[in-house]
């Protein structure tokens, strides 16, 4: 699956950017360049699933497909896909749920939650005190606390109705996933397996665990927040979509709205210009109907498309060479970012 | 021309040792061009009978099937018996998928279509280039507005082939009586066609009615023979809450791995159903008739009635789901005094009222043409009822006001006719509850001379003691996967997995 996802990230990013923007992709770093990058090649839907990824698993995967002649390097450190490399992708293809951009934090937070009440309610079935929560984040161990005391005496009765539910949750998925995800549960009986212990006994290669694993939860995630009358939607209720854009970008849009001067907003924000300039993009990007006038003239827009479409690239160099460098950059990826509805 | 040898087609490609009745004859007919109507029994194989030739004639084989599940399960099936060279194209497919499939149609042996695609004229000018060596119409009685599952897209098919250029055209179908089977011919335009007619009686299955009381005994009836089997089982409702609720009560009552399944489902979980009784996931599956058309597991044992089928051709095409392995099988229909109500007040809200055919005939001459579906919402006209109306009077010209009385006369007289007939169909269908003699004789003989010898037992008249039989063929639980138990134990405490 992490080979797979690759592969349809280095594709959609044409090699326009270097591979660092994979990595930064699926660990979800909270950037206005990561965000954009995620709208404009359309693989926002693998935005932050992989939080823990190592750049060493990264490098060693991506010279792995080197090898296999699935991709080839240019300079610069960008990679391109073959067309073995395609082909290879239509075979490997299987049901995907992410859809991060909008969800990572909340399916992060609902995979600790529902992992932790798992391991409270079957200890309460069993009898069991004292016991190691597996889950240590605060906030997770905060909301199961909370949680437990309003349903402590009901435990009995919601364990089996919370088996059936993640029976059902799992139908779709293959014996290897569901094996999978049942052994990584820690219950009254037993201890979850590491991602180790479960690429062993699978079979499938280590880094493919914790995708196949995010997968799950996010189809999970997306069942259970959908349908108030299942038993999860009340890990989910009060999980939502996250912002259109980061809380940075949000104020400097706000304050533009008002005075309408990157330098005045700079200067408030005690920030580069050029950052503003990342939130004015990262604003249209959300809203492409949203106008830009302001930074650039129309006849300056319909230049910059009429060049995007000439080099079929979304490269700012090469468009601003095309351009013979009449443009700013700023300029050229706020067109960009209008014209993303209308591409791919 | 050179003899072809279809055993050895019919081995190597199917894996099958010897053709079952009628199949061979049916291919015969098929590779050599004649237009033929052949009736074989539900489960017996029709789809082989235009699958092979497909393999062995020069051009297109095209198939029209009424349901798209029915279509995509099949090409699923062929593909996996290693033909490559089959499509299915239906609504259901992205624009994408279309164009790649009907831009190669020349690649293709065989194409499933369904009957809505074949009217579009870009879909025919891209047929029309190809050969076809053969038209197939499956489940052919949908043509007929005397058979049960009639469709209006179907009446269209003839024109269709005649667009095509007037390929040989095979029709199938289990259920169809000698006046469907004329009907069929007459609408397609092929009243010379060669007709095949074999014995649709199942003598593998044993027909049991079990006159009970009332409601409740009906329950306690059908727990007490559930308790009994181990083995697939599906149910039939002619309601989805009854479906649903009765579902619910077996499985409280733990009798096996029970779902429901209706057309007012969403429709991953209806595939996820089929999916879990076709993989063994599943026991017994409580379902309406929109769980049957194509529904091809092999080792169905039980298929019980809980309501009164309205026909006896629905009631025969659902109680051939079972057996289709060849083996045992048993139909258990469960009866209650009164229970003909039900059937008779679905006759009456499948047809338009008097009241309505006025109001619809008001609105196609105010607008001087034939409404669709949507146009006439107003109308609160059921899916049925529009069908009805639409096939007894779409294609009048509705700007000749003069016609509108006409018209309205005629059609009056046309529900009234059709009223009668569905009425008569549930008489026929409530002598096979109340003879006093054979069931299978009553069952069969609108279709056909006598009936086979059954292999076991014949039915509940001939043996009572059909009542007591018991099936075990599902094996205890240890096939199971491991995760299943290890979930379960992680919210049971007592290891009491499968007890
Ligand atoms: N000659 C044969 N030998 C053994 N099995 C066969 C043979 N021909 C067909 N079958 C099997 O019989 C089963 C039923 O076939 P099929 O679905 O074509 O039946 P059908 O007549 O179309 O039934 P229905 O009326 O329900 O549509 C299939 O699983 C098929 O593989
Ligand atoms: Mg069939
Ligand atoms: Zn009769
Ligand atoms: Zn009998």
């Amino acid at each position: 699956m992490f080979t797979y996802i690759l592969l349809d990230c280095l594709s959609k990013m044409n090699a326009e950017r270097t591979v660092s923007g994979v990595y930064h992709l699926l660990r979800g770093k909270k950037s206005s360049q990561t965000f954009q990058d995620a709208k404009v090649y359309r693989i926002e839907g693998y935005y932050g699933i992989y939080p823990d990824l190592q750049r060493e698993t990264l490098d060693h995967a991506l010279h792995e497909l080197c090898k296999e002649g699935k991709t080839v390097w240019h300079d610069h450190g960008r990679m391109s896909v073959t067309a073995y490399g395609q082909g290879s992708m239509e075979e490997t293809h299987m049901p995907l749920y992410f859809s991060g951009l909008e969800y990572s934090e909340a399916v992060e937070e609902f995979k600790n939650r529902l992992m932790l009440w798992i391991q409270i309610i079957s200890n309460a079935v069993y009898r069991h005190a004292g016991y190691l929560p597996i889950v240590d984040k605060g906030p997770v161990q905060t909301w199961a606390r909370k949680f437990y005391s309003e349903r402590k005496a009901v435990l009995d009765e919601e364990a089996p109705i919370l088996y059936k539910e993640l029976r059902a949750l799992l139908t779709p998925f293959s014996d290897t996933e569901k094996e999978m995800f049942v052994r990584r549960l820690t219950g009254g009986d037993r201890s979850g397996w590491t991602y180790s212990q479960l690429a062993e006994e699978s079979g499938e290669p280590a880094w493919d665990i914790p995708l196949y694993l995010t997968n799950m939860y996010y189809y999970m995630f997306s069942e259970v927040s959908s349908d108030s009358s299942s038993y999860l939607y009340k890990l989910t209720e009060d999980l939502v979509k996250k912002e259109a854009f980061t809380s940075s970008s949000g104020k400097s849009i706000a304050l533009y709205n008002k005075f309408g001067s990157i330098e005045k907003v700079a200067k408030i924000r005690q920030l580069q210009p050029s950052t503003i300039e990342d939130h004015l993009v990262e604003a249209v990007l959300v809203d492409p109907a949203r106008n830009i006038d302001a930074f650039i003239s129309r006849e300056g827009a319909r230049d910059i498309s009429a060049a995007v479409r000439k080099t079929s690239t979304k490269r700012l160099k090469v468009i601003r060479e095309q351009l013979n460098g009449d443009y700013s950059y700023f300029q050229i990826r706020i067109v960009l970012a209008k014209l993303q509805k209308g591409q791919g | 021309m050179e003899p072809i040898n279809v055993k050895k087609v019919l081995e190597d490609q199917f894996k099958f040792s010897e053709f079952r009745p009628g199949q061979e004859n049916v291919i015969e007919n098929a590779l050599r061009g004649v237009d033929t109507l052949a009736i074989l029994p539900t489960g017996s194989g029709k789809s082989l009978c235009y699958q092979l030739p497909s393999l062995i004639l020069p051009g297109l084989t095209i198939v029209v099937s009424p349901l798209i599940s029915l279509m995509i399960d099949q090409v699923k099936q062929v593909k996996a018996k290693g033909m490559k060279r089959v499509a299915a194209l239906h609504s259901f497919l992205s624009p994408q998928q279309k164009r790649k499939i009907s831009g190669n149609l020349r690649k293709l042996d065989l194409i499933y279509i369904s009957p809505e695609m074949l009217q579009m004229p870009k879909m025919k000018s891209l047929l029309k280039r190809e050969t076809i060596s053969l038209f197939v119409v499956d489940e052919a009685h949908c043509i007929s507005q005397w058979g049960h599952e009639f469709r209006t897209d179907y009446l269209k098919l003839h024109q269709v082939i005649s667009d095509l250029g007037e390929p040989p055209v095979l029709a199938l179908s289990a259920t169809a009586t000698p006046e469907v089977q004329e009907d069929i011919l007459f609408q397609l335009g092929r009243t010379g066609a060669c007709k095949l007619i074999y014995p649709m009686d199942k003598p593998n299955i044993q027909l049991g009615v079990a006159e009970i009381e009332n409601e409740q005994e009906k329950r306690r009836f059908l727990i007490d023979f559930l308790s009994r089997q181990k083995a697939p089982a599906m149910i039939y409702f002619s309601s989805r809450q009854m479906a649903e609720k009765v579902s619910l009560e077996l499985k409280a009552n733990s009798l096996g791995r029970i779902a429901y399944y209706h057309g007012g489902m969403d429709p991953v979980d209806r595939q996820l159903v089929q999916q879990q009784f076709m993989n063994n996931e599943l026991d017994i599956v409580c379902c309406t008739s929109a769980f049957g058309m194509g529904i091809d597991k092999s080792d169905i044992r039980i298929v019980i009635h809980y309501h009164l089928p309205p026909r006896i051709e629905s009631f025969i095409q659902e109680i051939g789901r079972a057996g289709r392995d060849g083996g045992e099988c048993t139909s258990l229909l469960l009866y209650a005094p009164g229970d003909e109500r039900l059937p008779q007040m679905f006759i009456q809200s499948e047809l338009p009222s008097h009241e309505q055919i006025d109001a619809f005939l008001r609105f196609c001459y105010a607008n001087e043409k034939t409404p669709s579906y949507e146009d006439c919402m107003h109308l609160e006209l059921s899916e049925s009822q529009y069908n009805f109306l639409i096939a007894n009077a779409g294609d009048k010209d509705f700007s000749l006001q003069a016609t509108a009385r006409e018209t309205a006369d005629k059609l009056k007289e046309r529900q009234l006719l059709r009223t009668e007939q569905k009425q008569n169909h549930l008489i026929h269908m409530m002598e096979v509850i109340n003879t006093p003699g054979c069931r299978r004789k009553d069952l069969y003989r609108h279709f056909q001379e006598g009936f086979q010898t059954p292999h076991q037992k014949c039915c509940d008249h001939c043996h009572p003691e059909i009542f007591q039989v018991t099936y075990e063929s599902v094996k205890e639980r240890q096939g199971l996967p491991l995760w299943e138990e290890r979930l379960y134990n992680i919210f049971h405490a007592r290891s009491s997995y499968g007890q």
